[in-house]
């Protein structure tokens, strides 16, 4: 993994985070570590800025599915996707990523829609 | 289209597993009135029950609108009633606040939850995998053998959350299950503890004739450590031949860009054409892109797909110099003359090792005659003067331009090129007519004439060869040939085509060439005669263009060849190999590598496997070596220390040693899961899955060979399987067929046509969907009026797969 950071932020009753750099295996267990650590135990709206990563490989969208898995059916939460590259919205598509959360152009809109 | 409008084509498809996948995906979009009515329609015309049930419940959350009904008391009340609201009870089991959740379970257990209808059972099993206890695990492994793929599959979801480990036992009923999609989520599963007996499945799902099971592999292929498929997956594209199969493939290589992976991208691209060559093309900068984002590499795409070109170009030239200063050292003289020449050509383009392999064989050839025209061919690019005394004539109606630019100017054609540029012309093959035919040229002056072709002057110049060419010589011809192969069009495939009628290997070869860089297509016909020619340059060419339209077959064709006894056809055959993309063939020349005994041709597949040296070759080449029992362990180990430095060249951080380290712990490893493996090992899972296929019918017409998305390369694929390939057929007339190889596949389809036959008394139609593509099938009476020749005609229907010409089918349902 190079250069690969995340940072979170906790927006009222809403969980952002954003990843920047290639999002391989380490970086998403990067995201997934910062995910567990900050998320909020009341705060059940996650978003995930991807805006920063246009490119995901396959173990970083398996640990993506994993966290997904946690945030909307263990945590009964709700998940929005910002800023996803082409590339990552056709392979999202594929493996049932956009049925755990719905894509969003920008933050603004994901926060609106989550509101 | 819309998002919502693209889900509904899926929801037209004839496979009820495509159909049900859409509904999970569409209940969260958001609906117009129009979409609501195009579902409904849609929704009366399904016939399956649980795909019927979804839709139901899908149009009851539409209608109803309120997300929050599925409290406790709600469902206990249904739950009570025998005669419960499955669809409703359903839906309130998908919207259970949580702090009431461990309370519906414990309703749902006391209700027996797993006698409920097969409908109703993957709604459970989904609330179950979310909120269900280790209670809950005996019930859903029972349901980890049911019949319904719905539940089967909810089932294995659920218990994949609850006590993956249990899924262990499951492994073999999961992979011999009749639904590809079960079947490759048991592969995903059976990864988790076999990865390497899981990838062996996985191969076997990828490379299926099967479609369904390929995109099943496709699909599960993201789930997969792109590291330990990437090779199978560039074997994949390489061979595949279905458009939709190469984008989807195309999106797993985008999505894990390696730096190591354009090159090999580019390789596969240079061995393909048309629309398969621009999908490899885009997914290669789609690769060099991610690369790019990513930030692994700093250089621009576009950039260093130039510098891939340069290598790629470098590396295609030392294979060829490799290949053809072996053959240096043939016994026969014809044979080192042509490898000279070619390598003399070589040189004459600048290529200096070809010019330094030719200059350090001369001294050693003994045949002076092959020393004579190699020295005149390499000093002045001519093949041979036939009348050698003759005067050249110093007023002669000379093109305008000088030699091509690629080919240096020699002593003799600069004199030429000198009288040719002190007076330019504007048509300067307009004047060579008006001044002096062709055929009154010296033998000289024609081959000066010849080199002189540019692509500039290319249609000029061949204006005034083509009347001539039938009366040049073999040379002449050949160099003809070239120019044409450099500078040509398609206007001149029917002058190529005329000289495959020539018996000359090397007209047939050059002519081959040629053709296949200006109009492969053209080819087709000619193919299967050429393959089966005896001169093995001929073959070869032709096998080459042929790997173009159906690579699968063509590598087939090359590995018959490898079975020669004449180590120099083996040799040819290995050089052919060398001219497919690697990840195509790597493992038929380790195969090769195995077999072969003559040690120039151990050197010259040692030789490509160098220049392709990769972690996956050298741990392939590995498990041989230790396998390995007679005198060519040597050897192996040898190419095993080659493939290691390669390796390490581009890998600093890594030695040798560590890579034999490897080496050795996956030999041990496959050892130790021998035992372990045994239940669920590809070829006992296949031979299960064969026995329980009594059904099919068996039909050895299509053993082997996989017909390709073109139609023309499946109709030439057939024949040269009938002509050339195929076993003979059994020799008592009256034997009856033993089990087949390879199983007549019969799969469900949507067909869309014209009416070309209606007999109405038989109530049967013959359906033309594409010339030559004939469905001839009864129509029951429920059908009505029976249609009439000339009108359109869409149903889906049963038939074999990948038929062609006149199908025999199953009428299922009108459109």
């Amino acid at each position: 993994m190079s250069n690969f950071s995340v940072n979170t932020e906790s927006n009222n009753d809403i969980f952002i985070v954003r990843s920047n750099g290639y999002l391989d295996e380490g970086g998403g267990a990067a995201v997934f570590e910062a995910v567990q650590k900050n998320l909020p135990a009341d705060c059940h709206k996650v978003i995930l800025n991807l805006k920063e990563s246009p490119v995901i490989n396959s173990q970083g969208i398996a640990q993506l599915i994993e966290l997904s898995e946690i945030i909307v059916d263990d945590k009964g939460g709700e998940l929005a996707f910002v800023g996803l590259s082409d590339l990552t919205y056709g392979v999202f598509k594929m493996v049932g990523l956009l049925q755990m959360g719905n894509p969003f152009e920008s933050e603004s809109e994901a926060v609106e829609a989550m509101r | 289209m819309d998002a919502v409008n693209e889900l509904f084509n899926d929801l037209k498809s004839p496979d009820p597993a495509i159909r049900f996948s859409v509904l999970s995906r569409i209940e969260d979009m958001s609906w117009t009135d129009e979409h609501r009515e195009a579902f409904r329609e849609i929704f009366a015309g399904e016939k399956d029950p649980g795909i019927r049930f979804h839709m139901q419940k899908v149009l009851a959350r539409l209608d109803r609108g309120d997300k929050n009904r599925g409290s406790l008391e709600a469902i206990e009340e249904q739950l009570r009633n025998p005669q419960r609201d499955e669809i409703n009870l359903a839906l309130m089991l998908e919207s259970v606040k949580r702090n009431e959740a461990a309370a519906v379970a414990e309703s749902l257990r006391r209700a027996e939850w797993p006698k409920f209808s097969q409908q109703l059972l993957p709604s459970v099993l989904k609330f179950l995998k979310k909120y269900g206890s280790t209670e809950d695990t005996a019930a859903i492994e029972k349901l980890c053998r049911h019949s319904d793929p719905r539940v089967l599959s909810a089932a294995i979801e659920a218990l994949e959350k609850q006590n993956p480990d249990r899924l262990k036992d499951l492994i073999v009923p999961l992979l011999i299950n009749g639904n590809f999609g079960i079947r490759s989520r048991a592969v995903r599963l059976l990864h988790r503890w076999d990865p390497s007996e899981a990838l062996r499945h996985f191969e076997s799902m990828l490379f299926s004739n099967l479609e369904n099971e390929k995109h099943a592999a496709l699909y599960q292929a993201f789930f997969f450590p792109f590291k330990q498929i990437e090779t199978l997956m560039l074997r994949y594209i390489s061979v595949e031949s279905d458009p939709e199969m190469i984008k989807k493939a195309g999106l797993i290589f985008m999505t894990n860009p390696e730096r190591h992976m354009p090159a090999r991208l580019l390789e596969v691209r240079q061995a393909c054409v048309g629309i398969k060559q621009r999908l490899v093309d885009a997914i290669l900068k789609g690769v060099l892109q991610s690369l790019f984002q990513a930030k692994i590499v700093n250089a621009a795409p576009e950039q260093m797909l130039q510098v891939l070109e340069a290598h790629f170009k470098e590396k295609r030239i030392r294979l060829f110099i490799e290949h053809h200063s072996n053959a240096l050292k043939s016994p026969e003289a014809n044979v080192r003359l042509q490898s000279a020449l070619k390598l003399s050509d070589l040189a004459r383009r600048g290529i200096d090792e070809a010019r330094q392999v030719v200059e350090a064989y001369l001294p050693r050839e003994r045949d002076l005659n092959n020393v004579r025209k190699i020295r005149l061919f390499i000093e002045t690019g001519q093949l041979e003067i036939q009348k050698a005394s003759e005067p050249e004539k110093p007023a002669k109606p000379e093109p305008t331009r000088g030699p091509a630019k690629t080919e240096p100017a020699t002593e003799t054609s600069a004199k030429v090129a000198a009288v040719q540029v002190e007076k330019p012309t504007e048509k300067p093959a307009a004047k060579v007519e008006e001044k002096r035919p062709l055929q009154e040229y010296t033998a000289r002056e024609r081959q000066n004439f010849i080199a002189a072709i540019t692509a500039e002057n290319y249609q000029q110049y061949m204006a005034v060869i083509r009347p001539f060419f039938r009366e040049m010589d073999i040379n002449e011809k050949i160099a003809v040939l070239k120019r044409i192969e450099r500078f040509g069009n398609q206007s001149d495939s029917e002058l190529l085509i005329g000289c495959l009628q020539i018996d000359d290997e090397n007209i047939l070869e050059s002519a081959i060439e040629a053709l296949s860089v200006i109009n492969p297509e053209a080819l087709h016909p000619y193919l299967p005669q050429l393959i089966k020619h005896r001169y093995d340059e001929v073959k070869l060419a032709a096998i080459k263009v042929f790997s173009l339209f159906d690579k699968k077959q063509a590598i087939s064709l090359v590995e018959n060849m490898l079975l020669s006894i004449k180590p120099a056809q083996r040799q040819t055959a290995i050089f052919c190999l060398s001219s497919f993309d690697f990840h195509s063939v790597s493992q038929t020349l380790i195969s090769a590598f195995k077999s072969e005994n003559d040690s120039e041709n151990l050197q010259q597949i040692s030789s490509i496997l160098r220049s392709n040296a990769d972690e996956d070759t050298f741990f392939r080449i590995y498990v041989d070596y230790k396998a390995c029992k007679s005198s060519k362990k040597d050897e192996y180990e040898k190419l095993c220390r080659e493939l290691a430095a390669k390796i390490i060249e581009n890998e600093p951080g890594r030695t040798i040693e560590a890579l034999f380290a490897a080496g050795e712990e996956l030999v041990a490893e496959e050892e130790r899961k021998k035992t372990e493996r045994a239940a669920y090992k590809l070829e006992k899972i296949q031979k299960i899955r064969e026995s329980a296929d009594k059904n099919v019918v068996f039909d050895a017409s299509l053993a082997r060979f996989t017909v390709g998305a073109y139609a023309v390369g499946a109709v030439l694929t057939a024949l040269i399987w009938f002509l050339f390939i195929a076993p003979a057929p059994p020799v008592a007339p009256d034997a009856t067929p033993k089990a087949a190889k390879v199983r007549k596949v019969m799969e469900t389809i949507s067909i869309k046509g014209r009416v070309v036959i209606s007999d109405e008394k038989q109530r049967t139609v013959a359906i033309e969907t594409e010339p030559g593509k004939l469905y001839k099938m009864k129509l029951p009476e429920s059908f009505g009026t029976m249609p009439k020749p000339g009108s359109k005609f869409q149903a889906q229907i049963k038939a074999e797969k990948d038929s062609s010409g006149e199908i025999a089918a199953e009428f299922l349902t009108a459109f």
